[in-house]
């Protein structure tokens, strides 16, 4: 089930609301769990019931094993405990994601035949495998102690975060769900949980699904687009990207805040970044966090010399690209910032005002500093968005080659939103040949939007900061009504195909 | 102030809602709920999207049933030569248990005096299957079920786009209520367009065997006559199109000829069974399939061909009985014959092929 759609808003939600705060309020709190994870559920296996069976699988093999480690009294134990939690985990994850990419790889290298299995990707896999190999680690190494059945489900299952994070450890919310406190409807709470849900749906439906228009249409064109037009589409995929991954997280954490769950804050206006190191302080908070305690330390962390500092730092990159897709394109996407983080580490060229514990022997200034973080993540993003190396690559070609064949405007053209109907049909009947110029001035205003949109306060800034006043309710249901009437579209079908 | 925010946060959402809701309902552009307004026009150019509401709760009593070569007939040139109220039901591919499908909510609440029906040939040899969901169609549209209705009562494309559309075609334009999905205006119907747009497969495969599609036009078959035998009261007018000569050249190249004349021969066969099915035949009207001034693509030709289609309809010519259908489709295969083995010859430096085969 997606939170940007008619089931989830106007079914779903409510139910779940009213259920968990009605068996709470009878006091009913292991019901009231129970039912939680039961609707959780509900939402993960609404698409596929087979996503169902995966997930329960999941969660099942790390109880069990949390369980079993009730029993172990020795160091060896632990261990073994330690190693078949991650190979459970990792090999579930590896067989899910990573299998045909595997094979496909060996089978090109060693020109071996191994047959591929086009497994359907269970959604989310990524989130949930990790964050209960936090559990499993800490658990192995004695560090969390085994909850109840109710408790591990609740904490995995949780909706708001069980598809796309952020990624959550059981630390911060076992004992939330176990604050009587926390059961009892917050007014406050849920009044910033519907602002912050709704800046999230605004994000992901008004902004990130309009960008999709014209980033779709440009990157199967990679070949057509000539230098403006790829450097448009890549500056609209940068902000596609951000809305809609940050948008998603905004909605978890509304969502949260709904249940007087606090979720952990994932995005913190990256674009703002004046280095890449900072970039990645602000961007995917959760999985840096994840990475930084399940990697970094145990791989040695800082302490072990700068060298290995910088290797290690390096490994977890690389990681992180591989994380987020089984194809060499994120692979290159994770080196390249991988590379990025480590010059910066380097200390040779940092910004001025800086809070690095040893000052950079150049200093640039932060305008600089910002422009080339910018410039770089745009650049970056060729490798991230294009489904092959050499479409990747086509596109790095489309910049260098500088060449101008007007292919922006049919760029622009795909941006046939509704909310633009009138003025189209306007400038229809005054100038028809000024229509592609509109279309134009409609997809830079869009970028404007959005660039206007992330050099302002983030989501959680305004939810913090600003009064629940009548001038934010009025915005916060404007813009959720027009969220909702923009899930649903008219689609153009092709007429002349028998 | 947090419980205040809320509550005017729900009732102001609440109020909005209600209100786009309210709009579609009234202009219901898709026209699932009513009829038009009264100063309003029927302005029907989503098929996907219109005729499933239209059929439903428009005033008619004949269908003219058909795929996109069927959207370019005006109901006006049959309404004024049968005396009827005709309204289309369109489906893309024409597939036959689509068109039943639709024939089947046209009959749910009208008497229907005619049904002008085109069968394309390749619709005999499709799955007997409806296609509606696997194609993407709005099934909100569809169904008899109220609740997913809010795809479309909650829709910016359609408050924003097809209401406006709809008022602005009914006050300021000059949509003609007859032309309903009519897709001509801005086409070019010529010989370089459909020898332009051929693609002609360079290899060919070896001709299939005469019942290769049996169990596919049986299943086709066994849903139109069973559309036939349940209205006995209604008159099928059944009319197969003219496609181009470059058709019967792709279906030679794709080993159908054979295949495709035999599902013809035996369709016509059985149609010809009933009592209230009349039946024409257009696929080997030389002079308008040879000629390729009048196609736009292998398949579709321009309006002028529609009305000649509907004055033969009229006059009864191209009419197929019991006792010419046999030797129609021997003219026929004469005819495929034909245009493979000589009249495609003067257009092949003119034809592209597919050299990605």
């Amino acid at each position: 089930m997606l939170f940007n759609s008619y089931i989830f808003i106007f079914l779903f939600l409510p139910l779940t609301l009213m259920g968990w705060y009605y068996l709470n309020s009878k006091k009913a709190y292991r019901t009231a769990k129970y039912f939680l994870a039961g609707m959780s559920l509900w939402f993960y296996g609404y698409f596929n019931i087979y996503y169902l069976a995966v997930i329960v699988v999941s969660i099942l093999g790390n109880y069990l094993l949390s369980f079993l480690m009730k029993f172990s009294k020795t160091k060896l134990s632990s261990r073994i405990g330690l190693a078949a939690g991650l190979l459970f985990n990792l090999g579930f994850l590896f067989y899910f994601k990573y299998y045909d990419f595997f094979f496909e790889n060996i089978n090109a290298l060693f020109h071996t035949n191994f047959t591929l299995r086009h497994i359907l990707l269970p959604l989310g896999i990524s989130f949930f495998t990790f964050q209960q190999i936090s559990f499993i680690v800490d658990r192995c190494l004695g560090k969390a102690e085994h909850y109840s059945f109710v408790n591990y489900i609740t904490f995995v299952t949780f909706f708001p975060q069980l598809i796309a994070g952020p990624i959550v450890l059981y630390k911060e919310m076992m004992p939330q769900f176990e604050d009587i406190s926390n059961r009892r409807f917050n007014p406050d709470n849920f009044a910033k949980g519907i602002t912050l849900f709704t800046i999230g749906l605004a994000k992901k439906v008004l902004l990130a699904d309009v960008l999709a228009l014209s980033v779709n249409f440009g990157f199967d064109q990679t070949a057509f687009l000539d230098t403006p037009s790829t450097l448009l589409v890549i500056l609209a995929y940068t902000f596609e990207i951000y809305f809609d991954f940050s948008g998603y997280s905004d909605m978890a954490i509304g969502l949260g805040k709904m249940f007087n769950i606090e979720l952990p804050v994932n995005f913190n206006s990256p674009y703002k970044a004046c280095s890449v190191k900072e970039l990645w302080q602000r961007w995917h908070i959760t999985l840096s966090r994840f990475f930084i305690q399940y990697v970094y330390i145990p791989l040695g962390g800082s302490r072990k010399g700068k060298a290995r500092t910088l290797l290690n730092t390096f490994i977890v990159f690389f990681l992180s690209g591989l994380w987020h897709g089984a194809n060499w394109t994120y692979v290159a996407w994770g080196t390249m910032q991988g590379l990025l983080v480590v010059w910066d580490n380097l200390g040779i060229v940092g910004v001025k005002g800086s809070n690095d514990k040893i000052p950079a022997r150049l200093t640039i200034p932060r305008w600089l500093g910002w422009i080339l973080t910018f410039g770089f993540f745009n650049l970056s993003l060729f490798f991230f968005r294009s489904d092959s190396m050499a479409n990747a690559f086509q596109m790095f070609r489309n910049i260098f080659a500088l060449k101008g064949t007007g292919y922006l405007y049919k760029i622009a053209a795909t941006l046939d939103i509704p909310e633009f109907y009138l003025i189209k049909q306007a400038v229809n009947m005054v100038n028809p040949s000024m229509l592609n110029t509109a279309y134009l001035i409609l997809f830079i205003l869009l970028l404007a939007v959005s660039a206007f949109v992330i050099s302002r306060k983030n989501a959680l800034q305004i939810v913090n900061e600003h009064p629940l006043d009548s001038k934010l309710c009025c915005a916060v249901t404007v813009l959720f009504v027009w969220c909702i009437i923009s899930f649903s579209q008219v689609s153009t079908f092709i007429y002349f195909n028998f | 102030m947090a419980k205040k925010f809320i509550r005017n946060f729900l009732i102001g959402s609440g109020i909005l809602l209600t209100l786009c809701i309210l709009l579609v309902v009234a202009f219901d552009p898709f026209f699932q709920y009513h009829k038009p307004l009264p100063g309003l026009k029927a302005v029907l150019t989503d098929k996907e999207y219109q005729c499933v509401g239209s059929l439903k709760n428009f005033d008619y009593d004949s269908v003219i049933a058909g795929s996109s070569v069927s959207e370019n007939y005006n109901n006006r040139w049959f309404d004024e030569a049968f005396g009827c109220t005709s309204i289309k039901a369109i489906r893309s591919y024409g597939a036959t248990a689509d068109l039943c499908y639709l024939l089947d909510i046209a009959f749910k609440d009208h008497t229907l005096k005619y049904v002008f029906y085109n069968l394309d040939p390749s619709a005999l040899s499709a799955d007997p299957v409806t296609t509606f969901e696997s194609t993407g169609c709005p099934m909100y549209l569809y169904d008899d079920n109220y609740l997913n209705d809010i795809e479309y009562l909650l829709n910016k494309d359609v408050i924003f786009e097809k209401i406006p559309y709809l008022i602005a075609q009914s006050l300021m334009g000059d949509y003609d209520e007859g032309n309903s999905y009519n897709w001509s205006q801005w086409k070019q119907f010529n010989s370089d367009m459909i020898l332009g747009l051929y693609i002609r497969k360079l290899s060919i495969e070896e001709m299939k065997d005469d019942t290769y599609y049996e169990e596919q036009l049986s299943g086709n078959l066994s849903i139109l006559c069973a559309e036939i035998d349940a209205h006995p009261e209604t008159t099928f007018k059944i009319s197969v199109p003219p496609y181009s000569m470059l058709w019967w050249d792709n279906v030679y190249r794709n080993g159908d000829t054979e295949s495709y004349l035999y599902n013809l021969e035996k369709a016509m066969d059985k149609l010809l069974t009933y009592d209230n099915v009349e039946l024409y035949y257009f696929l080997n009207d030389r002079e308008v399939v040879t000629n390729l001034e009048n196609y736009m693509d292998i398949l579709h030709f321009s309006p002028e061909i529609n009305r000649y289609m509907c004055d033969s309809i009229i006059e009864d010519s191209h009419r197929v009985t019991a006792d010419n259908y046999k030797d129609i489709i021997n003219d026929s295969r004469n005819f495929a014959y034909e245009v493979v083995n000589e009249l495609i010859k003067p257009y092949e430096d003119r034809i592209k092929v597919d050299i990605y085969e």
